[in-house]
């Protein structure tokens, strides 16, 4: 008879297998990383530029000049440009962070020699045609004042605002930059960070033979220059309480953190292990307490991410607007927990066996490995990161990270946003 | 092409497998046959809040999360007005604890009065998150109600209103558990890197031992044809106009679905398509705009929502989209028009088939449909697709008497 009530042997959860880059250099200099595989006939190639947010002289800059690369360029309209990508079948992207600008292409395989070289063109010589940037400039304009609205958008920019004080980490637009920014602003940034550009290509999926050539035929000639030097922002506490308040909202937004470090610090993994504990998966302390006990909250989480110059560390959510008083004593209660009890050898365990599980996802296949690649580059990192990672996790004790939270995580160090119903 | 095989207990759970040896996540997709289309007029929100419940603790395990995050996996589910689909994405070597895990759910929930109280709460915060405290999140809280009088696809799956969530007591949670869930009224599809005997091994295990239900057969109210145009206008504290207009169209098992799908690429699928070259570039009269199809299993909806553009009146709006419904009446599709949104079908269906978990909900989907098998015969449904049956479809739902809109004004 089936024994229900009996758990079930936890396997151990091993590395994934990580896959090996081929790695080459075009004519130029330019590094290509290709991860082969996937099964399907297509692939998707990533340009990632040194073109972010932080390295623009103005707001906006560096955002809506990516977001214009594909809108035209001499010889070829936007809707030549679209049409031909559209009617072979792939797809775009275009991003932008902080710290890098990145463009991709999604082919099918059989239509790749005539894809890449249009969409390379589109990237190289983007002209700006002033009617499409008028257009864009009205959809973006509506986009914020609608995202402004949001109770969210504005305590995330307040936030970041706070923290980072003195770094374009801090920057967020606001809507009267959308009728300050130029289309030379574009031409201006395209000619200083794509023209003449310092990028690295990834390509993922069942890769086509003749990719070299042809990245080399197209690519191998464009003008490059070394990658940025790299800047670096102190971890300052700025432990302001910034309450905003907004009418008639339902729910108030929250976030509590600071700025911390990038993974070359020896805190990061260990703080970032804290930070899953104490809010980064559906069991963590935050969610059970203020989700699954109080019922507060549709969702809350807590987050340990690493910039190229810096770090931060922060708890969001979206809480009922009555309990925003009774949500932050519970968020500064769990944290206290973190600073004064030890986390017991069972949830130590678990949130070990949950964060081998998400490495095993990020790196399923190719495409994911690459991806994986191409952040973990930003930060100076490659697989061989990994090589250790285990052990650490293995090795992680909870005496530590006990003492990891107080130096961290005290309340007067934090930076606290709250938008919404601030009546508490 | 995705490779299955499929069978069925003596309980009546359908099981899919489908092996994929290069990935060491295994796919467990549990697909309930039920969604807000089943519930009570009076009691509508129910089987979303019920999909919160069910991770509330079962018969046997208190804490459904920590089994599974012990186990290196993540899980998640989603309710539409259609269905209740529950997934876990696992290492393959801790497969069997989902088995444990959806079995023992499937068996019987623990029914705590604490899980039931919390839930709803978290509920009601999701209802405002997503529906009340968004700039044009009650929009399809409007639209439907406006398109349907009958059938149950009048109401959203967060449900009408939050009072049928707090006055939901536990008698009727359990009633709906036991009238909805059953082996005999599930699809359980595995993909991943897995063996059939394998798989019918575990599945005689966990869930054969899991008696069949009485599932009430569906008899839902079919939607009269509309006759008359419907409009809607309302006033919100929001930044820009927006216009929503939506025509009923055919089932998801009609054989006309494809060409309808393809129709709204033709109008807003990538850069190049109409709605954006007519009526973003060229007559500036919306700053997006967009037409898709709803998906709903029963008969469904074709939406055009857009937001205005500064200074353009709703009206001006309203006749753009007729204009462009009115030129696919009137004039055929190009064959290289056609051929361009054929080709984005295609290459977006081989995308999403690297991943297990897109390829284990596209399984139990189709196999809801009627045949798992039309995972791979979809395409070729697509590729038979003409131009003259486009125009046919647009001349039969683009009429105003079958159209509802909405004008959503900034205040």
């Amino acid at each position: 008879m089936l024994d229900r009530t009996k758990d079930l042997e936890y396997k151990n959860i091993l590395m994934p297998h990580f896959l090996e880059a081929q790695e080459y250099s075009l004519d130029n200099g330019v590094k290509v990383y290709a991860m082969d595989g996937g099964g399907q006939d297509l692939c998707r190639i990533e340009f990632v530029f040194e073109a972010g947010t932080k390295l623009q002289s103005k707001t906006l800059q560096a955002a809506m000049c990516n977001a214009m690369l594909l809108e035209g360029t001499l010889n070829k309209t936007a809707e030549e440009i679209h049409e031909k990508i559209d009617f072979y079948g792939a797809y775009t992207h275009l991003d932008v962070s902080p710290d890098r600008a990145v463009v991709s292409l999604y082919t099918l395989n059989k239509h790749f020699n005539i894809v890449v070289p249009i969409f390379v063109d589109a990237i190289q010589n983007a002209s700006f045609p002033a009617e499409d940037f008028s257009i864009l400039m009205d959809q973006q304009k509506q986009s914020f004042s609608i995202n402004s609205e949001k109770v969210e958008f504005k305590a995330r920019n307040v936030f970041f605002k706070h923290l980072f004080k003195t770094h374009a980490y801090g920057a967020a637009a606001v809507l009267s930059d959308f009728d300050a920014i130029t289309r030379e602003d574009l031409i201006a940034f395209h000619e200083k960070h794509y023209k003449e550009a310092a990028f690295k290509i990834y390509i993922a999926g069942e890769i086509p033979e003749n990719t070299q050539e042809l990245f080399n035929d197209l690519v191998g000639s464009w003008k490059v220059k070394d990658s940025n030097p790299i800047g670096s922002y102190k971890a300052v506490t700025s432990p302001e309480k910034i309450h905003i308040a907004k009418k008639d909202a339902l729910q108030s937004s929250i976030r509590i953190g600071r700025v911390c470090f990038n993974s070359h610090h020896e805190d990061y993994h260990e703080l970032k292990y804290l930070s899953v504990v104490l809010g980064g998966y559906f069991g963590s302390r935050l969610m059970s307490n203020i989700r699954e006990d109080k019922g507060l909250t549709y969702g809350i989480g807590a987050m340990c991410v690493q910039q190229e110059e810096s770090g931060f560390f922060s708890i969001s959510t979206e809480v009922k607007g009555e309990s925003t008083g009774l949500a932050l004593t519970e968020i500064y209660k769990e944290l206290k927990r973190l600073r004064e009890d030890l986390i017991p050898e069972e949830e130590l365990g678990l949130v070990k066996n949950y964060i081998m599980g998400q490495i095993l996802t990020t790196a399923d296949g190719p495409f994911a490995q690459s991806s994986l690649l191409k952040n973990m580059h930003i930060h100076r990192i490659g697989f061989e990161f990994y090589d250790t990672y285990q052990a650490m996790l293995n090795n992680l004790d909870s005496v530590s990270l006990r003492n990891l939270a107080v130096k961290y995580l005290k309340e007067e160090d934090l930076c606290e946003v709250v938008v919404g119903n601030i009546s508490f | 092409m995705i490779n299955f095989e499929r069978f069925i207990l003596d309980n009546g759970l359908k099981v899919i497998v489908h092996q994929d040896k290069s990935t060491p996540i295994v796919a467990f997709n549990l697909l309930y046959d039920v969604g807000a289309r089943d519930e009570d007029s009076s009691r509508t929100g129910f089987a979303h809040l019920f999909e919160h419940l069910m991770f509330g603790g079962s018969v046997n395990i208190s804490d459904y999360d920590e089994v599974v995050e012990k186990s290196g996996g993540q899980n998640n589910a989603f309710t539409s007005n259609d269905i209740t689909n529950y997934y876990i994405t696992l290492p393959k070597d801790n497969l069997e604890q989902a088995f444990r895990l959806e079995s023992d759910r499937m068996l019987s929930l623990a029914f705590t009065p604490k899980s039931l109280e919390v839930q709803r709460q978290v509920v009601i915060e999701e209802f405002k998150q997503n529906y009340l405290n968004q700039p044009y999140g009650d929009v399809h809280l409007l639209l439907r109600p406006l398109a349907y009088k009958h059938h149950p696809y009048q109401w959203a799956t967060i449900g009408k209103e939050v009072s049928h969530i707090e006055d939901a007591t536990m008698e009727e949670v359990k009633a709906f558990f036991y009238k909805h869930y059953a082996p005999n009224n599930a699809i359980l599809v595995i993909a991943g890197d897995v063996e059939v005997d394998e798989i019918k091994r575990l599945s005689e295990k966990w869930f054969a031992p899991i008696e069949s239900r009485d599932v009430p057969k569906r008899n839902l109210p079919k939607e009269p044809r509309q006759v008359e145009a419907r409009k809607l206008t309302v006033e919100r504290d929001v930044p820009v106009d927006i216009i929503y207009k939506t025509f009923h169209m055919c089932s998801r098992d009609d054989a006309n679905f494809f060409a309808t799908d393809l129709m709204s690429d033709v109008l807003s699928r990538g850069n190049s398509s109409r709605l954006y070259a007519s009526l973003v570039k060229d007559k500036k009269l919306f700053t997006e705009i967009d037409a898709f199809v709803g998906g709903d299993l029963d008969a469904g909806l074709f939406y055009f929502g857009g937001k205005l553009a500064d200074g353009v009146s709703m009206k001006d709006a309203e006749a753009g989209i007729d204009l462009e419904t009115s030129k696919l009446k009137t004039i055929l599709v190009s064959d290289d028009e056609l051929t361009k949104v054929k080709n984005k079908v295609i290459s977006a269906h081989m995308f999403s088939e690297l991943n297990v978990l897109n390829k284990a909900m596209n399984l139990a989907t189709s196999e809801l449909i009627g045949d798992p098998n039309l995972v791979n015969k979809q395409l070729e449904f697509y590729d038979a697709v003409n131009s003259e049956q486009i125009m046919e479809i647009a001349i039969d739902i683009f009429r105003q008497e079958n159209s509802n809109t909405l004008y959503y004004h900034a205040k």
